[in-house]
């Protein structure tokens, strides 16, 4: 389980650092609903662009532009894997790279509608690429409800 | 039977759904050419659905980038997830006129993209499906916001570091006394003062303690005035205060309590303490001077005065 705390720490890590950048993108299916945060550490975005195959040159649009492909790859990769698992279809939403698209101070001083929430965190390293990142599926309060039945209900199959 | 009917009635409400949905829906092959578009595409581009049917997208787009939309598509055959693009960073995928000539402003369409993926019976992914969202209003909006924030910035009075008044406001109330004294011929004194050694304790101590300094600074600026002096950061480490009705006597012991004030003052942090001292020049208004600008240079000068004849001073202008 994850805090309000929890996040808003993370948050403003992703602001006053500017070696970590932070990308959002909300999910939904099947009454299930949350939203993947993915949190880039010194990631090298000249390692992130040829992973990506990309061979233009790097600006702060491209780069933006490389940051959401990449998450919008990384979180799609999670949710399929969840959504397989569950049998259910998870869909993803555009993606939100904070501070860029959003203003994380705005985030860090609202304080979210809830308290605790289920959150999955995976660390990805890369090999041969300085990349190292942290994705953090969260879901929302009522999804939680809706998890649990599902599960039972694979749990309870022979 | 009955069942088959519903089916068909509900084919082609979903068909009628999309045709008439204000959002774009194209459906390419592996060779990016367009099997299925919808009224919105067709409203747009001007091209009716039986013109394009099985022609190259990029042919029928020539201003839209094959390399990018091909590296975005290819994600989205090989991984089987979506892929997104968002006005900002690329105004539009294609280019739509603006179609609104009263309330229309820009010149084409701003568009977000999502492209899914679309499966085939037998599994493998060989067509997708491009959506187009008309994004227009909310860049006009986006783009309205950032130059009112940019204004609302030019407009604001406070330094951020120090919560002093910034140079810009504080010059404004400068040029605003000038002139009531050339009116009224009310005394009004200038006293200008920078941090001795300012550069060293940068260099020494860091950028971060450096701005402590400037923050322990304004504090005492702030308890050593009057509610009528008009304190600001004129530069990094150089301040300026307005003494209104003040000759240059009381403008004098004023500064001289300020920098006791800031000698005795010991500004420490976790990892440091030291103490700070500053070099002072003070200028009274007179009839000679022509505008604001020679009040400044000539509080320039007393303060040069005070750091030539050993810092940790307060000098009067002398003409």
């Amino acid at each position: 389980m994850l805090s309000t705390g929890d996040l808003r720490n993370i948050l403003q890590l992703a602001d006053k650092q500017d070696t970590v950048s932070a990308v959002c993108q909300g999910f939904m299916g099947n009454g299930i609903s949350g939203e993947g945060l993915l949190v880039f550490n010194d990631s090298s975005i000249t390692d992130i662009a040829s992973l990506m195959k990309y061979k233009g040159d790097i600006n702060d649009k491209t780069e933006i532009e490389l940051l959401t492909d990449i998450t919008s790859i990384l979180i799609g990769a999670c949710l399929k894997g969840i959504s397989e698992q569950l049998n259910i279809g998870l869909r993803q939403g555009h993606p939100v790279v904070l501070g860029s698209h959003r203003r994380v101070t705005d985030l860090i001083n609202t304080s979210p509608r809830w308290k605790n929430t289920l959150a999955i965190e995976f660390n990805y390293k890369i090999e041969n690429h300085e990349i190292n990142c942290d994705l953090l599926l969260l879901f929302t309060e009522d999804t939680v409800k809706v998890l649990n039945k599902i599960v039972s209900s694979l749990k309870d199959q022979p | 039977m009955k069942l088959k009917n519903l089916e068909f009635k509900d084919s082609r409400w979903i068909e009628v759904m999309l045709q008439t949905i204000d959002v774009g829906l194209v459906i390419l092959n592996q060779e990016y050419k367009v099997e299925v578009w919808n009224n919105f595409m067709e409203n747009h581009s001007g091209f009716r659905q039986s013109e394009v049917k099985g022609k190259n997208i990029f042919k029928l787009f020539p201003e839209t980038s094959e390399q990018w939309l091909k590296h975005k598509a290819e994600s989205v055959f090989t991984l089987e997830n979506r892929a997104f693009s968002s006005w900002e960073q690329h105004p539009y995928v294609f280019r739509f006129r603006n179609y609104r000539p009263i309330t229309g402003v820009e010149e084409y369409m701003y568009q977000n993209m999502t492209i899914i993926p679309i499966t085939s019976s037998n599994g493998s992914i060989d067509h997708i499906c491009i959506i187009i969202y008309d994004v227009t209003d909310i860049a006009i909006h986006r783009k309205e916001l950032t130059i009112a924030n940019a204004q609302l910035e030019s407009l604001s009075r406070i330094d951020h570091l120090t919560k002093l008044n910034n140079r810009g406001f504080w010059e404004q109330c400068l040029i605003q006394e000038f002139d009531r004294y050339k009116r009224y011929k009310n005394k009004c004194s200038l006293a200008m003062f920078d941090i001795d050694y300012f550069k060293n304790i940068n260099d020494n101590y860091g950028h971060h303690f450096g701005d402590e300094v400037l923050q322990a600074i304004a504090d005492i600026i702030r308890e050593t005035i009057r509610t009528t002096d008009i304190a600001g950061r004129y530069g990094g480490e150089e301040f300026a205060i307005i003494l209104l009705n003040d000759g240059v006597d009381n403008a004098f012991m004023l500064s001289e309590r300020l920098r006791k004030n800031i000698e005795k003052k010991m500004i420490s942090t976790a990892e440091h303490e030291i103490n700070v001292t500053i070099s002072t020049g003070i200028v009274e208004f007179n009839e000679d001077m022509t505008d604001y600008i020679n009040l400044i240079e000539c509080a320039d000068k007393a303060l040069y005065q005070s750091k030539e004849s050993g810092r940790n001073k307060t000098t009067v202008y002398v003409a």
